[in-house]
């Protein structure tokens, strides 16, 4: 079992920079504020808006700002990153875990620490249960995003068939309509095809199962809820509805044995 | 290999200009698909919702058991068949207002026009309240009610089950449980053997089949749980996902080939009507169904059991019609034809149907195929004594 206390100075490490960071920031623009208004105060033919917008050092504030995102994402702009070259039809530039897979996966594993710390009868536990919920969100969006991966490689797969099959030349000379029957057709197969494998079969489930668990925390927030404000949880209410249930099943039996005796 | 588009210049043609220029060859068909689109949404804007009415053949509810209804249809023949009445049971995952979709496809109507005595089950809307009914309360006690209300009405003489989607695999069930109340089994697009035979399946065949044994028992519960019911929208979107493209182009290209056809339009949105009505489905009958059908086959390992006892296929006596969809993408063909092994040749008929999974109700062809078929088999094997 992690130690809690890890979690939470880990947490409060990444905020720590990254509020140094966005203060730093706002530090240097504020003091060129100041120092653009009072050169307009005291110059007053500087002050058109050209000048007000020219006052700011957009290079030093992004800097700035770069280094508030890296607080948060480490491998932010890596270098391999931005120079390879970007083909808009390539799968693999839809793959959304090459752009989700940094601060979740940090903050995941912080919040798990939280979770699974030492509980105790009566401390903490609402810190642990936000823990909880917002790392099942965070699975949610992986989930989901590990999804679109497997969708968006099927429609990539699909438009890869599609300009082999069809060359430009080709779309021309031929009915439009046509054309589109064709295009149809490839992609349906593709998204048939992607359907029946292991990775879309696998892939769909995760999602399910994290967006069921995202459902049942929400549940368990309005039980709570309704316990504080003393109202009937859905779980007193599936109670009674069973007992309704099994009270009218014993009497549809009791009408048939007796209407039975009267035949 | 195609050869590749080239510039001007000969260097070849980035992805995205090439994606550029074939648009371009394409736009006066697109100008010619939004005229047609423009004609369609015309006739859309001047439609009430009142004009798009579903089931309108009129009917009397005879009998009521908690949220069940049995619906018995007018007569639209002077004379009546001398066949035995016809009970309509459809499955809880949708309604059985698809039988009666409009006066000119409506298996009812077909019926009542052949002179038969028409009965149809309305299971009603289940809520959470109905969470805790299971294949006992659907099976034993409601159908099995409805059945005996009908055989009472018929002066005690068995009579016709008509068994739809899932309502197909509850009326086998019956009959094998309950061989004396029925004269005569009629099944559509009906699952049997949950696991058919993935060697045949087609492509796109048996999706849901697979899908539903890629899930653990844990992740079933935690479906059924969270709701504690089986919601229709999932179902619904999961049944929508068995036809990617047709379900993502139906409100654009289809709409657009419609091409301001009024009566098509109306045809259009009466099913659309008719697939935004599904119901969630109880709970604790979705978790059988799910676990102990889909995943386990345990009716064709004879293993189901309802109301404490063993579902016996073999046990159904009566003369059985099985139709299926050639092209359904929901029940596979291998799955409901599996009945076959378990009832004696000289009282099993099929009907293979040439469309898609509801094609075998609202289609055109269905009407005459489908509906002929079903007559032309009563007429032949349940001459009423």
């Amino acid at each position: 079992m992690a130690d809690a206390d890890q979690g939470f100075e880990k947490m409060f490490d990444i905020w720590k920079e990254g509020q140094e960071a966005f203060f730093e920031a706002q530090k240097k623009a504020v003091s060129r504020m100041n120092e653009m208004f009072s050169a307009s105060l005291n110059n007053p033919e500087q002050s058109s808006l050209r000048d007000w917008i020219g006052a700011f050092d957009f290079d030093m504030s992004f800097t700035d700002w770069d280094g508030l995102i890296k607080a948060w994402a480490a491998p932010w702009g890596s270098k391999s990153d931005q120079e390879k070259p970007f083909t808009p039809f390539d799968p693999e530039n839809w793959n959304l875990q090459n752009w989700q897979q940094y601060t979740p996966e940090q903050l995941r594993l912080i919040l798990g620490n939280i979770a699974q710390g030492p509980r105790f009868a009566d401390m903490a536990t609402p810190h642990r249960d936000a823990a909880e919920a917002w790392r099942e969100v965070l699975d949610y969006q992986k989930a989901a995003a590990e999804f679109s991966t497997v969708m968006q490689a099927a429609w990539g797969r699909a438009y890869q068939t599609f300009s082999k099959q069809y060359s430009l030349d080709y779309l021309k000379v031929n009915d439009g309509n046509e054309n589109l029957e064709a295009w149809l057709k490839i992609a349906n197969d593709e998204l048939l095809e992607t359907q029946g494998s292991q990775a879309f079969m696998d892939a769909q489930k995760q999602l399910l199962r994290a967006g069921l668990a995202v459902k049942a925390r929400q549940q368990k927030a309005a039980e709570d809820w309704c316990n504080i404000y003393q109202l009937p949880t859905r779980t007193e209410v599936d109670d009674l509805a069973k007992t309704v249930q099994e009270l009218k099943r014993e009497v549809r039996k009791l009408k048939k044995e007796i209407a039975g005796k009267k035949a | 290999m195609l050869p590749i588009a080239r510039n001007t210049d000969g260097t070849p043609m980035d992805e995205g200009d090439v994606a550029l220029e074939a648009w371009k060859y394409v736009l006066s068909d697109v100008m010619d698909a939004g005229v047609k689109a423009v004609r369609t949404g015309e006739i859309l804007s001047g439609v009430s919702q009142c004009a798009v009415e579903i089931a309108e053949t009129p009917s009397d509810i005879v009998f009521q058991i908690d949220k069940v209804c049995v619906s018995r249809y007018r007569p639209l023949a002077k004379v009546r068949a001398d066949v035995p009445p016809v009970l309509i049971c459809y499955g809880l995952f949708g309604r059985q207002t698809m039988i009666d979709l409009q006066e000119d496809r409506s298996l009812v109507r077909n019926l009542l026009k052949a002179g038969i005595d028409v009965y149809v089950v309305d299971w009603g809307t289940p809520t959470r309240v109905d969470q805790f009914l299971n294949m006992d309360d659907y099976i034993d006690d409601y159908l099995g009610s409805c059945v005996e209300h009908v055989v009472a009405a018929n002066d005690g003489k068995p009579v016709t089950i008509f068994g739809i989607c899932e309502g197909g695999t509850f009326a086998a069930a019956l009959a094998a449980l309950r061989p004396e109340l029925f004269a005569g089994l009629a099944l559509a697009i009906a699952p049997i053997d949950f696991h058919g035979k993935p060697e045949e399946f087609w492509r796109g065949e048996g999706f849901l089949n697979r899908w539903i044994r890629n899930l653990n028992d844990d992740d079933i519960d935690r479906i059924i749980d969270v709701d504690g019911m089986l919601p229709g929208g999932m179902t619904g979107a999961v049944f929508s996902s068995l036809t990617p493209v047709t379900s993502m182009t139906k409100y654009n290209l289809g709409l657009k080939a419609l091409d301001g056809d009024e009566a098509a339009i109306l045809n259009f949105l009466r099913m659309e009507k008719w697939i935004a009505d599904r119901p969630d489905h109880p709970g604790e009958a979705a978790r059988q169904w799910l676990k102990q059908l889909y995943r386990d086959n345990a009716l064709t390992s004879g293993e189901f059991v309802v109301s404490g006892r063993k579902v016996d296929l073999r046990s159904i006596a009566c003369p059985v019609i099985n139709i299926f969809a050639m092209q359904d993408h929901i029940i596979p063909i291998s799955c409901s034809k599996a009945l076959s092994e378990f009832v004696a040749e000289d009282r099993y008929e099929e009907i293979g149907f040439p469309g898609g999974h509801v094609g075998v109700f609202v289609s055109r062809k269905a009407q005459g195929v489908v509906a002929d078929g079903l007559v032309d088999w009563i007429g032949r094997t349940q001459i009423e004594k």
